[in-house]
Protein backbone atom coordinates (compact mmCIF):
# COMPACT_ATOMS: atom_id res chain seq x y z
CA UNK A 1 0.00 0.00 0.00
CA UNK A 2 2.84 2.21 1.32
CA UNK A 3 4.86 1.91 -2.48
CA UNK A 4 1.04 2.47 -4.30
CA UNK A 5 1.37 5.81 -2.32
CA UNK A 6 4.72 6.66 -3.37
CA UNK A 7 4.08 5.30 -6.46
CA UNK A 8 1.09 7.54 -6.87
CA UNK A 9 2.97 10.42 -5.65
CA UNK A 10 5.65 9.79 -8.15
CA UNK A 11 3.73 10.03 -11.45
CA UNK A 12 1.34 12.99 -9.99
CA UNK A 13 3.80 15.70 -8.64
CA UNK A 14 7.26 13.97 -7.51
CA UNK A 15 8.92 17.55 -6.12
CA UNK A 16 5.65 17.32 -3.88
CA UNK A 17 6.11 13.88 -2.07
CA UNK A 18 10.10 15.16 -1.85
CA UNK A 19 9.65 18.32 -0.61
CA UNK A 20 9.59 17.59 3.07
CA UNK A 21 11.31 20.20 4.98
CA UNK A 22 13.25 17.27 6.93
CA UNK A 23 15.24 16.09 3.95
CA UNK A 24 17.45 13.93 5.53
CA UNK A 25 14.47 12.43 7.57
CA UNK A 26 12.64 12.29 3.68
CA UNK A 27 15.46 10.58 2.50
CA UNK A 28 15.59 8.24 5.72
CA UNK A 29 11.78 7.42 4.97
CA UNK A 30 11.17 7.38 1.56
CA UNK A 31 14.53 5.94 0.46
CA UNK A 32 13.57 2.27 0.70
CA UNK A 33 10.08 2.43 -1.00
CA UNK A 34 12.12 4.52 -3.92
CA UNK A 35 14.71 1.73 -4.45
CA UNK A 36 12.12 -0.91 -4.49
CA UNK A 37 10.01 0.69 -6.74
CA UNK A 38 12.93 1.01 -8.96
CA UNK A 39 14.08 -2.51 -8.82
CA UNK A 40 10.92 -3.52 -9.54
CA UNK A 41 9.74 -1.25 -12.05
CA UNK A 42 13.13 -1.79 -13.63
CA UNK A 43 13.11 -5.72 -13.26
CA UNK A 44 9.43 -5.94 -15.52
CA UNK A 45 10.74 -3.88 -18.35
CA UNK A 46 13.91 -6.27 -18.24
CA UNK A 47 11.70 -9.11 -18.15
CA UNK A 48 10.15 -7.40 -21.29
CA UNK A 49 13.17 -6.48 -22.87
CA UNK A 50 14.68 -9.82 -22.04
CA UNK A 51 11.78 -11.92 -23.79
CA UNK A 52 12.80 -10.80 -27.59
CA UNK A 53 15.85 -13.66 -26.80
CA UNK A 54 13.76 -15.80 -24.01
CA UNK A 55 15.69 -18.28 -21.84
CA UNK A 56 18.06 -16.88 -19.29
CA UNK A 57 18.57 -13.26 -21.13
CA UNK A 58 15.44 -12.99 -19.43
CA UNK A 59 16.69 -12.92 -15.72
CA UNK A 60 20.06 -11.18 -16.76
CA UNK A 61 17.91 -8.58 -18.14
CA UNK A 62 16.03 -8.24 -15.51
CA UNK A 63 18.44 -7.56 -13.01
CA UNK A 64 20.73 -5.94 -15.20
CA UNK A 65 17.54 -3.15 -16.11
CA UNK A 66 17.38 -2.16 -12.22
CA UNK A 67 21.35 -1.76 -12.10
CA UNK A 68 20.73 0.89 -15.54
CA UNK A 69 18.80 2.86 -13.66
CA UNK A 70 20.68 3.48 -10.62
CA UNK A 71 23.96 3.28 -11.93
CA UNK A 72 24.15 6.37 -13.65
CA UNK A 73 22.03 8.26 -10.75
CA UNK A 74 25.01 7.03 -8.66
CA UNK A 75 27.65 8.02 -10.74
CA UNK A 76 26.36 11.46 -11.41
CA UNK A 77 25.15 12.21 -8.22
CA UNK A 78 28.84 14.41 -7.19
CA UNK A 79 28.43 15.98 -10.86
CA UNK A 80 25.05 16.91 -9.66
CA UNK A 81 25.76 18.90 -6.65
CA UNK A 82 28.92 20.33 -8.50
CA UNK A 83 26.51 21.98 -11.62
CA UNK A 84 24.17 22.99 -8.72
CA UNK A 85 26.73 24.98 -7.00
CA UNK A 86 28.32 26.32 -9.92
CA UNK A 87 24.90 27.68 -10.68
CA UNK A 88 24.59 29.50 -7.25
CA UNK A 89 22.40 26.89 -5.71
CA UNK A 90 23.11 25.95 -2.24
CA UNK A 91 21.11 22.31 -2.34
CA UNK A 92 22.03 19.49 0.60
CA UNK A 93 23.13 16.20 -0.55
CA UNK A 94 20.38 14.66 0.99
CA UNK A 95 18.10 16.83 -1.24
CA UNK A 96 20.55 15.70 -4.48
CA UNK A 97 19.80 12.12 -3.60
CA UNK A 98 16.74 11.85 -2.80
CA UNK A 99 15.80 14.03 -6.08
CA UNK A 100 17.73 11.53 -8.03
CA UNK A 101 16.25 8.24 -5.93
CA UNK A 102 12.85 10.03 -7.51
CA UNK A 103 13.86 10.62 -10.62
CA UNK A 104 15.06 7.24 -10.85
CA UNK A 105 11.39 5.68 -9.34
CA UNK A 106 9.73 7.77 -11.58
CA UNK A 107 11.68 6.57 -14.72
CA UNK A 108 11.40 2.59 -13.49
CA UNK A 109 7.66 2.93 -13.40
CA UNK A 110 7.19 4.46 -17.11
CA UNK A 111 9.61 2.27 -18.48
CA UNK A 112 7.18 -0.60 -16.90
CA UNK A 113 4.32 1.03 -18.13
CA UNK A 114 5.82 0.72 -21.44
CA UNK A 115 6.64 -2.72 -21.13
CA UNK A 116 3.17 -3.73 -22.69
CA UNK A 117 3.94 -1.21 -25.24
CA UNK A 118 7.47 -2.83 -26.56
CA UNK A 119 6.52 -6.53 -26.01
CA UNK A 120 3.39 -6.24 -28.42
CA UNK A 121 6.20 -5.12 -30.78
CA UNK A 122 8.65 -7.58 -30.04
CA UNK A 123 5.68 -10.35 -30.29
CA UNK A 124 5.61 -9.65 -34.10
CA UNK A 125 9.58 -10.54 -34.42
CA UNK A 126 11.12 -7.68 -35.39
CA UNK A 127 15.12 -7.28 -36.48
CA UNK A 128 17.58 -7.40 -34.21
CA UNK A 129 18.16 -3.76 -34.36
CA UNK A 130 14.78 -2.53 -34.84
CA UNK A 131 14.55 -3.93 -31.12
CA UNK A 132 17.81 -2.84 -29.86
CA UNK A 133 16.18 0.98 -31.09
CA UNK A 134 13.10 0.24 -29.91
CA UNK A 135 14.41 -0.31 -26.43
CA UNK A 136 16.73 2.60 -26.62
CA UNK A 137 13.40 4.65 -27.47
CA UNK A 138 11.44 3.41 -24.68
CA UNK A 139 14.50 4.22 -22.23
CA UNK A 140 14.80 7.45 -23.40
CA UNK A 141 11.11 8.33 -23.62
CA UNK A 142 10.84 7.52 -19.67
CA UNK A 143 14.32 8.91 -18.76
CA UNK A 144 13.54 12.26 -19.86
CA UNK A 145 10.44 12.79 -17.18
CA UNK A 146 13.06 11.19 -14.60
CA UNK A 147 15.38 13.28 -15.48
CA UNK A 148 13.37 16.40 -15.31
CA UNK A 149 12.14 15.55 -12.00
CA UNK A 150 15.27 15.54 -10.84
CA UNK A 151 16.14 18.95 -11.99
CA UNK A 152 13.05 20.28 -11.16
CA UNK A 153 13.38 18.53 -7.56
CA UNK A 154 16.91 20.41 -7.51
CA UNK A 155 16.65 23.81 -8.68
CA UNK A 156 13.44 25.53 -6.96
CA UNK A 157 11.41 27.88 -9.46
CA UNK A 158 12.40 31.17 -10.27
CA UNK A 159 9.69 33.38 -8.52
CA UNK A 160 11.05 36.08 -10.28
CA UNK A 161 13.11 37.88 -7.84
CA UNK A 162 16.46 36.70 -9.67
CA UNK A 163 18.76 38.75 -11.52
CA UNK A 164 19.10 37.88 -14.66
CA UNK A 165 22.65 36.12 -14.60
CA UNK A 166 21.82 34.27 -11.69
CA UNK A 167 18.33 33.13 -14.01
CA UNK A 168 21.26 32.05 -16.86
CA UNK A 169 23.20 29.96 -14.20
CA UNK A 170 20.19 28.37 -12.96
CA UNK A 171 19.36 27.29 -16.64
CA UNK A 172 22.82 26.35 -17.43
CA UNK A 173 22.77 24.25 -14.34
CA UNK A 174 19.27 22.44 -14.99
CA UNK A 175 20.72 21.58 -18.82
CA UNK A 176 24.08 20.64 -17.26
CA UNK A 177 22.18 18.12 -14.84
CA UNK A 178 20.28 16.78 -17.74
CA UNK A 179 23.32 16.39 -19.93
CA UNK A 180 25.55 14.59 -17.60
CA UNK A 181 22.71 12.50 -16.25
CA UNK A 182 21.39 11.44 -20.15
CA UNK A 183 25.02 11.09 -21.13
CA UNK A 184 26.06 8.79 -17.88
CA UNK A 185 23.00 6.73 -18.51
CA UNK A 186 23.13 5.77 -21.80
CA UNK A 187 27.16 4.77 -21.24
CA UNK A 188 25.57 2.82 -18.67
CA UNK A 189 23.31 0.53 -20.95
CA UNK A 190 26.23 0.42 -23.26
CA UNK A 191 28.74 -1.26 -20.10
CA UNK A 192 25.37 -3.38 -19.13
CA UNK A 193 24.85 -4.81 -22.10
CA UNK A 194 23.51 -7.06 -24.00
CA UNK A 195 19.58 -6.20 -23.04
CA UNK A 196 18.27 -7.76 -26.34
CA UNK A 197 20.50 -10.42 -27.31
CA UNK A 198 20.65 -11.03 -30.84
CA UNK A 199 18.91 -14.62 -31.66
CA UNK A 200 22.10 -16.07 -32.95
CA UNK A 201 24.65 -15.13 -30.17
CA UNK A 202 25.73 -17.29 -27.26
CA UNK A 203 23.60 -15.55 -24.40
CA UNK A 204 26.66 -13.56 -21.83
CA UNK A 205 25.63 -11.72 -18.73
CA UNK A 206 28.24 -8.55 -20.01
CA UNK A 207 29.65 -8.17 -22.99
CA UNK A 208 33.48 -7.57 -24.00
CA UNK A 209 34.38 -3.64 -23.44
CA UNK A 210 34.64 -2.04 -26.81
CA UNK A 211 33.62 1.62 -27.89
CA UNK A 212 31.05 3.34 -26.70
CA UNK A 213 27.32 3.59 -26.94
CA UNK A 214 26.84 6.90 -29.59
CA UNK A 215 28.93 4.21 -31.79
CA UNK A 216 27.16 1.12 -31.37
CA UNK A 217 23.90 3.70 -32.20
CA UNK A 218 24.81 4.95 -35.17
CA UNK A 219 26.06 2.11 -36.42
CA UNK A 220 22.68 -0.32 -35.01
CA UNK A 221 21.13 2.63 -37.25
CA UNK A 222 22.58 2.07 -40.24
CA UNK A 223 21.70 -1.55 -40.01
CA UNK A 224 18.32 -1.10 -38.96
CA UNK A 225 18.15 0.49 -42.67
CA UNK A 226 20.28 -2.78 -44.02
CA UNK A 227 23.86 -0.84 -44.35
CA UNK A 228 26.10 -3.03 -41.96
CA UNK A 229 29.15 -1.20 -42.18
CA UNK A 230 30.32 0.30 -39.38
CA UNK A 231 30.52 -2.66 -36.45
CA UNK A 232 34.53 -2.96 -36.73
CA UNK A 233 34.40 -2.27 -32.73
CA UNK A 234 37.94 -1.36 -31.64
CA UNK A 235 38.43 -1.25 -27.68
CA UNK A 236 38.87 2.43 -26.55
CA UNK A 237 39.00 4.42 -23.77
CA UNK A 238 40.62 3.99 -19.84
CA UNK A 239 39.33 0.48 -19.26
CA UNK A 240 40.19 -0.96 -22.48
CA UNK A 241 43.56 -0.25 -22.67
CA UNK A 242 45.60 -3.15 -22.78
CA UNK A 243 48.81 -3.43 -20.67
CA UNK A 244 52.13 -3.26 -23.27
CA UNK B 1 45.06 -5.31 -17.02
CA UNK B 2 41.68 -4.27 -18.06
CA UNK B 3 39.51 -6.53 -15.93
CA UNK B 4 41.99 -6.34 -13.21
CA UNK B 5 41.08 -2.50 -12.81
CA UNK B 6 37.21 -2.93 -13.62
CA UNK B 7 37.47 -6.08 -10.49
CA UNK B 8 39.66 -3.66 -7.98
CA UNK B 9 37.05 -0.53 -8.88
CA UNK B 10 34.41 -2.94 -8.09
CA UNK B 11 35.97 -4.47 -4.50
CA UNK B 12 36.67 -1.02 -4.08
CA UNK B 13 33.04 0.05 -4.73
CA UNK B 14 31.87 -2.75 -2.54
CA UNK B 15 33.87 -1.87 0.38
CA UNK B 16 32.97 1.50 0.82
CA UNK B 17 29.21 0.63 0.80
CA UNK B 18 29.71 -2.33 3.45
CA UNK B 19 31.60 0.64 5.94
CA UNK B 20 28.09 2.39 5.17
CA UNK B 21 26.35 -0.27 5.69
CA UNK B 22 27.75 -0.96 9.07
CA UNK B 23 27.55 2.89 9.53
CA UNK B 24 24.47 2.85 8.71
CA UNK B 25 23.05 -0.15 11.22
CA UNK B 26 24.64 1.36 14.11
CA UNK B 27 22.77 4.65 13.64
CA UNK B 28 19.73 2.51 13.81
CA UNK B 29 18.73 2.55 10.49
CA UNK B 30 16.47 -0.61 9.18
CA UNK B 31 18.35 -3.56 8.08
CA UNK B 32 17.03 -3.20 4.74
CA UNK B 33 18.63 0.25 4.41
CA UNK B 34 21.47 -1.24 5.38
CA UNK B 35 21.71 -4.00 2.97
CA UNK B 36 20.77 -1.39 0.33
CA UNK B 37 23.46 0.95 1.13
CA UNK B 38 26.37 -1.89 0.27
CA UNK B 39 24.76 -1.80 -3.58
CA UNK B 40 23.65 2.19 -3.47
CA UNK B 41 25.94 3.82 -0.76
CA UNK B 42 26.49 7.08 -2.69
CA UNK B 43 22.81 7.73 -2.20
CA UNK B 44 22.16 7.11 0.91
CA UNK B 45 25.75 8.44 2.53
CA UNK B 46 23.92 11.54 3.94
CA UNK B 47 22.01 9.66 6.24
CA UNK B 48 25.65 9.02 8.38
CA UNK B 49 26.01 12.60 8.91
CA UNK B 50 24.32 12.47 12.18
CA UNK B 51 22.05 10.18 13.98
CA UNK B 52 18.57 9.17 12.84
CA UNK B 53 16.38 12.59 13.06
CA UNK B 54 12.92 12.14 15.46
CA UNK B 55 11.95 8.71 14.84
CA UNK B 56 7.82 10.53 14.83
CA UNK B 57 7.04 7.85 17.97
CA UNK B 58 5.29 10.81 20.12
CA UNK B 59 1.50 10.93 21.08
CA UNK B 60 1.29 14.02 18.69
CA UNK B 61 3.27 13.12 15.62
CA UNK B 62 0.09 12.41 13.11
CA UNK B 63 -0.87 15.27 13.72
CA UNK B 64 2.41 16.91 13.37
CA UNK B 65 3.05 15.12 10.07
CA UNK B 66 0.04 15.74 8.81
CA UNK B 67 -0.05 19.65 9.48
CA UNK B 68 2.95 19.70 7.07
CA UNK B 69 2.33 17.56 4.64
CA UNK B 70 -0.94 19.74 4.42
CA UNK B 71 1.81 22.94 4.38
CA UNK B 72 3.75 21.66 1.94
CA UNK B 73 0.75 20.94 -0.31
CA UNK B 74 -0.79 24.81 0.06
CA UNK B 75 3.16 26.07 -0.82
CA UNK B 76 3.75 24.08 -3.75
CA UNK B 77 -0.02 25.15 -4.88
CA UNK B 78 1.47 28.66 -4.22
CA UNK B 79 4.21 27.64 -6.51
CA UNK B 80 6.63 26.47 -4.24
CA UNK B 81 7.90 30.01 -3.16
CA UNK B 82 7.74 31.87 -0.14
CA UNK B 83 8.37 28.84 2.74
CA UNK B 84 12.10 28.91 3.50
CA UNK B 85 12.86 25.40 3.44
CA UNK B 86 15.56 24.97 6.21
CA UNK B 87 13.41 26.65 8.60
CA UNK B 88 10.74 24.98 8.38
CA UNK B 89 13.07 21.51 8.52
CA UNK B 90 14.78 22.52 11.56
CA UNK B 91 10.50 23.52 12.93
CA UNK B 92 9.07 19.97 11.92
CA UNK B 93 12.37 18.44 13.99
CA UNK B 94 12.03 20.46 16.81
CA UNK B 95 8.20 19.58 17.24
CA UNK B 96 8.84 15.81 16.39
CA UNK B 97 11.39 15.85 19.21
CA UNK B 98 9.65 18.10 21.59
CA UNK B 99 6.84 15.49 21.38
CA UNK B 100 9.52 12.32 21.45
CA UNK B 101 9.57 13.92 25.19
CA UNK B 102 6.63 14.33 25.75
CA UNK B 103 6.22 10.44 25.17
CA UNK B 104 9.20 9.91 27.58
CA UNK B 105 7.38 11.96 30.23
CA UNK B 106 3.80 9.91 29.63
CA UNK B 107 6.13 6.65 29.93
CA UNK B 108 7.34 7.67 33.00
CA UNK B 109 4.56 9.00 34.72
CA UNK B 110 2.49 5.48 33.51
CA UNK B 111 5.68 3.92 35.08
CA UNK B 112 4.33 1.12 37.99
CA UNK B 113 6.75 1.39 39.96
CA UNK B 114 6.36 5.02 40.24
CA UNK B 115 2.97 4.87 41.14
CA UNK B 116 3.76 2.47 44.08
CA UNK B 117 6.49 4.36 45.53
CA UNK B 118 3.86 7.16 45.25
CA UNK B 119 1.51 4.81 46.81
CA UNK B 120 3.74 3.85 49.10
CA UNK B 121 5.26 6.95 50.64
CA UNK B 122 1.88 8.56 50.94
CA UNK B 123 2.57 9.42 54.20
CA UNK B 124 5.29 10.92 55.26
CA UNK B 125 7.43 13.55 54.07
CA UNK B 126 9.24 11.93 51.20
CA UNK B 127 5.97 11.03 50.01
CA UNK B 128 4.77 14.65 49.77
CA UNK B 129 8.30 15.58 47.88
CA UNK B 130 7.40 12.48 45.54
CA UNK B 131 3.91 13.98 44.83
CA UNK B 132 5.19 17.23 43.99
CA UNK B 133 7.84 16.05 42.05
CA UNK B 134 5.31 14.12 39.93
CA UNK B 135 2.88 17.32 40.18
CA UNK B 136 5.53 19.42 38.46
CA UNK B 137 6.22 16.61 35.83
CA UNK B 138 2.79 16.40 35.21
CA UNK B 139 2.63 20.53 34.76
CA UNK B 140 5.51 20.57 32.66
CA UNK B 141 3.91 17.65 30.77
CA UNK B 142 1.03 20.06 30.12
CA UNK B 143 2.91 23.03 29.37
CA UNK B 144 4.73 21.45 26.82
CA UNK B 145 1.63 20.02 24.98
CA UNK B 146 0.12 23.39 25.32
CA UNK B 147 3.13 25.05 23.33
CA UNK B 148 3.20 22.14 20.90
CA UNK B 149 -0.50 22.70 20.18
CA UNK B 150 -0.27 26.60 19.68
CA UNK B 151 3.09 25.97 17.22
CA UNK B 152 0.84 23.16 15.67
CA UNK B 153 -2.37 25.80 15.12
CA UNK B 154 0.56 28.89 13.94
CA UNK B 155 1.61 26.23 11.07
CA UNK B 156 -2.27 25.98 10.06
CA UNK B 157 -2.13 30.05 10.21
CA UNK B 158 0.80 29.92 7.98
CA UNK B 159 -1.36 28.27 5.28
CA UNK B 160 -3.65 31.11 5.35
CA UNK B 161 -0.57 33.50 5.12
CA UNK B 162 0.67 31.82 2.42
CA UNK B 163 -2.52 31.80 0.31
CA UNK B 164 -2.55 35.96 1.40
CA UNK B 165 0.58 35.82 0.00
CA UNK B 166 -0.45 34.39 -3.44
CA UNK B 167 -2.53 37.70 -3.39
CA UNK B 168 -0.56 40.59 -2.00
CA UNK B 169 3.06 39.13 -3.07
CA UNK B 170 4.44 40.04 0.39
CA UNK B 171 6.57 36.89 1.94
CA UNK B 172 7.99 38.92 4.95
CA UNK B 173 5.08 37.95 7.37
CA UNK B 174 5.03 33.85 6.38
CA UNK B 175 8.88 33.99 7.35
CA UNK B 176 8.79 35.99 10.48
CA UNK B 177 5.97 33.87 11.35
CA UNK B 178 7.87 30.60 10.94
CA UNK B 179 10.56 32.47 12.85
CA UNK B 180 8.70 33.09 15.99
CA UNK B 181 7.04 30.00 16.16
CA UNK B 182 10.91 27.97 15.73
CA UNK B 183 11.73 30.45 18.52
CA UNK B 184 9.01 29.27 20.27
CA UNK B 185 9.55 25.74 19.65
CA UNK B 186 13.51 26.50 20.82
CA UNK B 187 12.34 27.69 24.15
CA UNK B 188 10.53 24.19 25.08
CA UNK B 189 14.03 23.05 24.75
CA UNK B 190 15.31 24.71 27.89
CA UNK B 191 14.19 23.40 31.83
CA UNK B 192 14.30 27.41 32.37
CA UNK B 193 11.47 27.81 29.85
CA UNK B 194 9.17 25.89 32.32
CA UNK B 195 8.06 27.21 35.79
CA UNK B 196 9.35 24.61 37.65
Amino acid sequence: MELLTIATGLLRDPVALIDGPDERGTLARLAPSLLAITVLGAAVFGVVVGSYRGGVQVVYAAIKMPALLLLPVVVSLPAVRALLQAGGLQVSYSRVALACLAGAARTAILTAALGPVVWLYYSITPDYHASVLVMALALGLAGLPGMATVSRAVIPADDGSSVAGRSRLRWLSAVGILLVMGLTGAQSGWLLRPFVARPTAEIAFLRPIEEDVFSSLAATSRSARGDYRGWEAEAEGLLSKEAP
Amino acid sequence: MRGELAVALGLAYLVIGAGVAMGLSRRGHPPGMAVSAVAVWPLLAPLLQAAPGPTGSGPMAERIRACFVALAASAAEAGGAGLPRAEMAGLMTSLYRADERLAMVDRLLENDGLSQLEAAGAGGDRGAELRRSLETLRTARSHAAGEIEAVLAGVLQLRVQLGIQALAGDRQPVRERLQEMTARVHALEEVTSFTL
